[in-house]
């Protein structure tokens, strides 16, 4: 029995993990072509991502079961900016643009655009058949609406979202030219603004709804609609018969069910109870891989964009020892990412500088593992970080707090994990667990002292991946970091239409940072999404937040036994 | 018998509220702030979403912003009207969403203390029956190792099995009874016989104890002394007086209905009131919480007001005073 061999298919699972581990960075290193923004996403390659041909359907109709793990908590794509609930929001909305996994960014809503030679202007072009599920037409004052809502402009509720209400330090204005006409004017030239706008949380949504009207019912144009939700129980979406695309959705209908447990999600899976999963054990990695080696199922290997590690609270009013570089450097230099692959990860990760090794922007982890703090025995750089505590004065260490979020098991191991290798030099954090929501509020206010956390990215973009991190008043500076000729050159970066150049300035930004650690990173993991084969045209998508719609996913009945 | 019933109930008053202050007091104190976690989305990332003013919106939207004496002696009187309230999250009336849960989780309770029952009385007597027999050390190994067992690991352990052995996975979601018997069985049986098995070791450890005693007490000499069969002595006299004890405990552990129910509804996927308790408590849903909790308390009240009843059947000579 399968069971049995379980010793054997660890064995072979761990060295195949282990091979990801420290070559899968290695695979592509391949750098985008052009800057343009048809070309974002092709990053994937680095994250071990392989694209799945989109194939015609041999057969229509069917069910689509997935797994959900929490409860809906609302169907406002701009306001609900639980990942839990877009993935799920984005199967009822539209969006302006979409990017469909590795390909070019191409029209949803707008069936072309035009970017003025500077780069201020987009003039999107709406389709004219496009109806809202209530039967109402999608027009030019809706796109208005939705943008100028989620950047907090629209009455009554001038909220800002979560998500998208970064669009607000891009757009300088909105407006309807015509029905069905929209033009964007910016601040500066951006070349992120596309792919900000692929975001699901970036949905168009009719003129005037507000958060109570998004309560219970999705309001969207995108290819499903809600037919039923039992509450604790599932979501059972219907397909939209006036969906605009001109393919799909070939399925009949989507059901997600609500299934807590993780072992009950692998059980789920491995009878097909769900056609897609995902593997946190072990077990279920090294037996998927053997069942992706039998053709029985399809595996998506992904690295997170975003960044990972320990944030550290810079701000002008702290004073712990922690703001000192020297003692920054020291955290670092004891900090054993190669450990942490091995034992908190199981094999499935790789060593990462501040950018991720899986974007294209990110170096590649060879280019890492000879840097201070990387390199294997750590003997030499434990050693360099006591002299350099000594210097700033903390020899006998300190006693500092590190928040954690309290869902997250992972990055209570990997505080655990920090708390052990900090103590080499002293150093003793007390973990500190805390709600997603207070935690957030905490780094956005700055009552912390440091964080271990991964945090969230939403396009393949340095202007995001480093802006909103690392730039002065950035939303998500949580670190107060704040460089006068950082800033200046990332406002170079971000406006540069060359990519060579571009490149050259986001690594030297890059290595600011490095320098300053603000962060100080750890490794990323290697996830796997995983499907039967029997499903067709599964896009996984290289981010939580962009395009989960399935439209043009279908199930070989032939394949399903 | 009607003055003890409204001694017991007038008495069960001060322990309702005491309990309800108790969760309330808990829930409010304990980290984290529902305002907050609604503005985030529950389990979101960002305070990019956060402004004061937004929160305070939501804390007077929701009632959080007056005191807490008013907000609890509000929820007081919400509950003596029978209004108990909606969800801060979802605003669906709390009463509907417990009545749709309800069923699963009384379905599973009562499973469970069947097959509890089933396995633990004869279990337990028969050990006592055969003291010292191979019957006794089996019937007291197989207890003890039911104690032993975590409820948890034990449904983790039978999952494995099930889908790495049988390429079976009980189905998912709600399956009621009257419409899918089938799948419902088949999603509550594993569950109920994890649980059961758990219970049954308690109550034949009970039930042999039980028996033994009532064993030698002079009755059951006298009954043997008349020359009565040994089963209608067993039957009459033994079990009659030896199981006072056990339905103490199966009384009781119908009143968990709910807090007992917690793991297997989350590894087993059933959508009751376990998980809803589950749920409530990580969105800091205080209503919710508020209100399952109120209905834990209640049903042991009630279920000991019961089984004091049943004692009075179980054994005549005991009488409601």
């Amino acid at each position: 029995m399968e069971i049995r061999r379980f010793p054997l298919v660890a064995a072979a699972g761990l060295l195949m993990a282990l091979s990801i581990a420290c070559g899968g960075g290695a695979r592509s290193a391949a750098v985008p072509p052009t800057p343009t923004p048809e070309t974002r996403g092709i990053g994937q390659e680095r994250a071990g991502l392989t694209r799945q041909e989109v194939t015609k359907p041999t057969a229509q109709g069917g069910v689509l079961n997935l797994r959900k793990q929490r409860e809906m908590v609302d169907f406002d794509p701009h306001y609900s900016i639980s990942t839990n609930d877009i993935q799920n929001n984005m199967n009822f909305y539209s969006t302006l643009v979409r990017q469909q996994d590795r390909n070019p960014i191409q029209g949803d809503l707008a069936e072309r655009w035009e970017v003025s030679p500077d780069g201020l202007k987009y003039t999107f072009y709406l389709r004219r058949n496009v109806k809202f599920h209530d039967g109402v037409s999608v027009t030019s004052r809706d796109v208005v609406y939705s943008l100028n809502r989620m950047m907090g402009r629209s009455e009554p509720e001038k909220r800002k979202s979560g998500r998208t209400g970064i669009l607000d330090g891009y757009v300088k204005a909105v407006t309807a030219k015509d029905e069905y006409t929209v033009e964007m004017e910016l601040h500066r030239a951006a070349v992120v603004l596309l792919e900000l706008i692929t975001n699901g949380h970036a949905s168009i949504i009719p003129a005037g709804a507000v958060a109570a009207d998004l309560k219970r019912v999705p309001k969207g144009s995108g290819p499903w609609m809600l037919d039923e939700w039992v509450q604790g129980s599932h979501l059972l979406y219907k397909r939209n018969p006036s969906y605009y695309g001109a393919e799909g959705p070939y399925l009949d209908a989507i059901k997600h069910w609500f299934i807590r447990d993780e072992a009950a999600y692998e059980a789920a899976f491995f009878t097909k109870k769900v056609d897609v999963g995902a593997c946190l054990s072990l077990d279920c990695y090294q037996r998927t891989d053997q069942m992706e080696a039998r053709g029985e199922l399809l595996k998506q290997r992904a690295i997170s964009y975003g960044i990972a590690g320990m944030g550290i609270n810079m701000r002008p009013d702290q004073k712990g020892p922690w703001t000192d570089k020297r003692v920054r450097r020291a955290m670092q230099l004891v900090y054993d990412q190669q450990g942490n692959i091995a034992t908190i990860m199981d094999g499935r990760g790789i060593i990462t500088g501040i950018l991720s090794s899986g974007t294209p922007w990110g170096r590649p982890p060879e280019f890492w593992q000879t840097k201070p703090g990387y390199r294997i025995p750590k003997d030499p750089d434990i050693a360099e970080a006591k002299k350099l505590m000594a210097e700033a004065g903390f020899a006998n260490g300190f006693e500092m707090e590190m928040q954690v979020r309290n869902d997250q098991p992972d990055r209570a191991r990997e505080a655990e994990l920090w708390a052990n290798q900090l103590a080499l030099i002293g150093v003793k954090p007390k973990i500190i667990l805390r709600d997603s929501a207070d935690i957030f509020e905490r780094g956005e206010t700055g009552r912390y002292e440091v964080w271990q956390h991964s945090w969230a990215f939403f396009t393949t973009d340095p202007d995001e991946l480093l802006g909103i991190h690392f730039l002065k008043d950035a939303p998500r500076n949580y670190f107060g970091y704040d460089r006068p000729d950082w800033n200046s050159l990332f406002q170079q970066m971000s406006k540069e239409q060359d990519l060579k150049k571009r490149m050259e300035m986001v690594q030297k930004l890059e290595d600011m940072v490095w320098e300053d650690l603000p962060v100080i990173p750890i490794p990323q993991t290697v996830s796997a999404t995983m499907w039967w084969s029997y499903v067709k045209n599964w896009n996984p998508g290289w981010n939580s937040y962009v395009d989960s719609r399935k439209d043009l996913v279908w199930i070989d009945a032939s394949q399903k036994r | 018998m009607k003055d003890f019933l409204i001694r017991r109930l007038i008495l069960a008053i001060p322990t309702v509220i005491g309990v309800t202050m108790l969760v309330f007091i808990v829930m409010r104190i304990a980290p984290g702030d529902v305002a907050m976690m609604i503005v985030t989305g529950g389990g979101g990332e960002d305070a990019a979403a956060l402004n004061q003013k937004e929160l305070a919106r939501i804390r007077a939207e929701l009632g959080l912003d007056r005191p807490l004496h008013i907000q609890y002696l509000d929820w007081v009187w919400g509950m003596a009207r029978l209004d108990f309230g909606r969800s801060l999250w979802n605003h669906l009336p709390i009463w509907d969403t417990v009545v749709q849960r309800a069923p699963l989780s009384v379905q599973l309770s009562l499973m469970s203390i069947a097959f509890a029952v089933l396995i633990g009385i004869p279990v337990g007597v028969v050990a006592a029956l055969r003291q010292d027999t191979l019957w006794d050390y089996l019937g007291r190994s197989v207890s003890i190792g039911a104690l032993a067992m975590p409820g948890f690991w034990l449904a983790l352990l039978l999952l494995m099995v099930l889908v790495h052995g049988f390429e079976w996975s009980p189905p998912l979601g709600y399956n009621p009874i009257w419409q899918r018997p089938l799948d419902n069985l088949s999603q509550f049986i594993w569950p109920s016989l994890i649980t059961g098995f758990s219970g049954s070791a308690i109550i034949a450890r009970m039930a042999r104890s039980a028996t033994l005693e009532v064993m030698r007490e002079d009755y059951v000499r006298t009954a043997r002394a008349k020359g009565l069969a040994e089963s209608i002595v067993v039957i009459r006299h033994v079990l009659r007086n030896a199981m006072i004890p056990v339905v103490t405990i199966v009384s009781l552990s119908l009143a968990g209905v709910i807090t007992g129910s917690v793991i297997m509804e989350t590894i087993f996927t059933i959508p009751g009131l376990g998980l809803l308790l589950i749920d409530s408590l990580r969105l800091r849903d205080f209503p919710v919480v508020m209100f399952l909790v109120t209905i834990v308390a209640m049903s042991f009240i009630v279920v000991n007001l019961l089984t004091d009843i049943l004692y009075t059947v179980v054994d005549p000579r005991m009488r409601l005073q």
